[in-house]
């Protein structure tokens, strides 16, 4: 049965052989996926309207509600279902082989599902208004966390499954050798996923426990460390498939091959290596821990991982560079990047998301997390700029951008409205650049993140922010508007491509 | 191409631009690694790590403690409050103390300009953080650990503090202040 | 495709422009970097 051929077909654009199991597989994580980020850019738009003094949309517990919702949607939600779609993708039909296990992807996607249902009922019906970290003692419903818990294990069986496939591709001799380098990428990610996902469990089983009444006490710094110890791991899955995305859009729209595969395997290594504690840059100024720990795991063993990122920021313009000299783009310094195919979405979202993350998400990232810059930076609107420049502008970002290929290759439609599909990585990234820098910048003052009135009408004391602040803000709001029409436009696109898109046979 | 199988001998020397690309970004990597620890000895802002644990009672009854002993009194003698909560003047250099509860910041401290204190953080509940404006300077405040804050106000003047931890939904309203005189 | 051996040490790397716009990078990266550290020493001091 695995190897009949009448379960795969072959695309004529690549070549590739697709096995359709698992096209349908990726299929229903991608449409899944895809649901998920219309209902958190709803949310979105609701916070970011909230936030907007001059607008202040919700109610102080709607707005805690929503903000709840948003981050668990987006940053759990759409981003791991996407990332399972692409572990398929990267494992069975880049490596033309039969996805192992195709039961188990099943119950796999079913066992996320549920739990994200359930959690997300949770928060709606206003039972876990306690922000996607639920810091205890701040008590949530126990199906929140056992929501969260189905879903994580679900998402390790799909990450099993990657292993698999692979493994297998390689026993029945469809390569040998090497990965190329984008599957090595996302096995990259894949494993940091295990690890992460298992310190997970480390944490909410006992908080699930402690919420039914089984455990007394959860220790809060204790909670912390383990917590971000998976919260922050799993942006280093984000990255690890970011990267190996934008390898993939950058061969598929301008046909680049990178220019040392040593170089870009190494950087890979690195990410897997020298994650360590990356809980660190979290707790910087809480008790509990002591200095040495904090300096040792802030730079995740000197740095080495933000090198990584920097050798991929050398690699992959590198690689775009030499095919467009190839193709005869020589004058002068920049004529390859003036002639580049800017009117692909695939090849805008691809660049938008490389410069957004490195130039704003990467910088950011590296300076408000040393040791002493957090006490000016933590909790305030910094971090939730420096965030949304890396998983929104740089990681949703690409994700859209490989949609464009995903419509065609994995659904067999044309893109629809291709004059909004081009203009939309645009408008999305720019639209996240303007909010996520006004936001850095009012952090930059101390505007604080997850707060409802920074008029502080209804406190005891008041504080006036400069009318620079106030500025801000509504620049922080036009942005929002503008990115969460660009992720609209995404979403009206993509559900109509696939729909009702020109079938390609 | 990337996602195509690399050829078979792909494990060919770098170039040495890519070479030296490495060694700038680790260079840079060392440095921001090894100014942390340098900033520990010529800095004079750094996260504190003192820590002690105790049980939030504990913590609740060193406050009152606190509060009784240096509270500031108006003429008749009763104790100085503003908007209910007691106004606190400790001598310079001594341990001083803030607690977090849902949703004030108690006392309302009143230093001097210039003077080293103690101050011990925690709270009774649920965590919050303590954020000094316009300062904007942060420091958590968690539940059973007492997280003591080795501070020099560097100026006069009245210093509202927010929280800056979501702690339920009261939240936006817990702000407290903090006095300097000269 | 005719291909001199891009890999060969004696090439020139082939990405010129890259080269450029990376270090450019590498500069504004250290600027923010030093700015904050200098933001950082204006406020109280703690220990
Ligand atoms: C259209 C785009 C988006 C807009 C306009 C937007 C806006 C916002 C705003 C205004 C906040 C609230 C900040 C606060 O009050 O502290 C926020 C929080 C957050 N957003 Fe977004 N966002 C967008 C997309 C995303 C995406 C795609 C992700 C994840 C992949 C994401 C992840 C988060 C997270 C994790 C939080 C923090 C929630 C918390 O503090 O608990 N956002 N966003
Ligand atoms: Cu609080
Ligand atoms: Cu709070």
């Amino acid at each position: 049965m695995a190897n009949q051929t009448s379960d795969f077909r072959t695309c004529p654009t690549t070549g590739l052989k697709v096995h359709l199991p698992a096209q349908t597989l990726i299929r229903i994580n991608a449409v899944t996926a895809v649901v998920y980020i219309l209902i958190g850019g709803i949310l979105a738009l609701l916070v970011a309207l909230t936030r907007w003094p001059a607008v202040h949309l919700l109610p102080a517990d709607l707005f805690y509600r929503a903000l709840t919702a948003h981050g668990v949607t987006m940053l759990i939600f759409w981003v791991i279902f996407f990332e399972i779609a692409g572990l398929y993708f990267g494992s069975a039909v880049l490596l033309s082989t039969r996805l192992v296990g195709i039961v188990f992807g099943w119950v796999a996607y079913l066992m996320m599902l549920a739990g994200s249902l359930m959690t997300e009922y949770t928060i709606l019906i206003g039972q876990a208004d306690v922000m996607f970290s639920a810091y205890p003692p701040l008590k949530a419903h126990p199906l929140f966390y056992l929501g969260l818990i189905l879903f994580a294990v679900g998402a390790l069986i799909g990450c099993i499954l990657f292993f698999a496939t692979v493994i297998m591709a390689k026993a029945e001799g469809k390569y040998s050798g090497s990965l190329s380098l984008v599957s090595f990428g996302l096995a990259i990610a894949a494993i940091i996923a295990v690890v992460t996902i298992a310190g997970g469990a480390a944490i909410l089983i006992p908080t699930f426990l402690w919420s039914v009444g089984l455990l007394s006490h959860i220790d809060a710094p204790t909670y912390r460390l383990v917590f971000w110890l998976f919260g922050h791991s799993s942006q280093q899955i984000n990255v690890s498939a970011m990267v190996s995305i934008w390898y993939l859009l950058a061969a598929l729209t301008v046909g680049a091959k990178p220019v040392s595969e040593v170089f870009s395997r190494t950087a890979f290594l690195f990410y897997a290596f020298f994650i360590n504690v990356a809980s660190a840059h979290h707790l910087m100024v809480d008790p509990a821990l002591t200095t040495p720990w904090k300096i040792w795991n802030t730079g995740y063993v000197f740095h080495l991982a933000v090198v990584a990122s920097m050798m991929h920021a050398l690699a992959i313009p590198a690689s775009i560079e030499v095919a467009q000299r190839k193709k005869g783009y020589v004058h002068g310094l920049f004529e390859w990047l003036k002639k580049c195919p800017w009117e692909n979405p695939g090849f805008s979202a691809m660049v938008l998301s490389f410069c957004g993350f490195g130039l704003l998400g990467g910088i950011t990232g590296v300076v408000f997390g040393t040791e002493q810059i957090a006490i000016v930076t933590h909790n305030t609107w910094r971090i939730t700029g420096h965030f949304h420049t890396t998983v929104v502008l740089g990681t949703t970002t690409a994700f859209m951008g490989l949609t464009y290929y995903v419509i065609p290759l994995i659904f067999q439609r044309e893109v629809m409205m291709p004059k909004l599909a081009m203009i939309q990585p645009w408008m999305f990234a720019i639209g996240v650049a303007i909010f996520s820098i006004a936001m850095i910048a009012a952090g930059g003052y101390g505007v604080p993140r997850r707060h409802w009135d920074i008029t502080f009408a209804g406190a005891p004391y008041g504080f006036e922010f400069s009318p620079t602040v106030f500025l801000l803000m509504s620049v922080m709001g036009l942005g929002a508007i503008m990115a969460v029409l660009g992720g609209a436009i995404y979403c009206l696109v993509t559900v109509g491509s696939v729909f009702f898109g020109k079938k390609i046979s | 191409m990337a996602f195509n199988l690399p050829e078979r001998v792909w494990w060919k020397p770098m170039h040495t631009e890519e070479k030296v690309w490495i060694v700038l970004c680790v260079i840079f990597g060392l440095t921001t690694f090894f100014f942390m620890p340098v900033w520990h000895m010529i800095g004079h802002q750094n996260p504190p790590s003192e820590t002690y644990k105790l049980l939030p009672s504990q913590f609740a009854d060193k406050v009152n403690t606190f509060v009784d002993q240096y509270a500031v009194k108006e003429a008749s003698g009763e104790v100085k409050t503003d908007k209910g909560t007691p106004i606190v003047h400790p001598p310079g250099g001594s341990d001083i103390y803030l607690m977090g509860k849902q949703w004030i910041w108690y006392p309302i401290l009143e230093l001097e300009k210039g003077k080293t204190y103690r101050l011990h953080l925690s709270t009774i509940d649920v965590e919050h953080g303590l954020s000094i404006y316009p300062l904007n300077m942060n420091f958590m405040a968690l539940p059973d650990y007492d997280y003591v804050l080795t501070i020099t106000p560097g100026e006069a003047g009245e210093f509202p503090i927010l929280c800056n931890e979501f702690c339920g939904i009261g939240h936006h309203k817990m702000v407290g202040k903090i006095i300097v005189k000269e | 495709m005719a291909e001199k051996k891009p890999y060969d040490d004696h090439v020139p790397f082939p990405a010129p422009g890259t080269l450029v716009l990376a270090l450019m990078f590498l500069a504004v990266f250290i600027i923010f970097y030093i700015l904050n550290w200098k933001w950082l020493s204006m406020v109280w001091e703690v220990k």
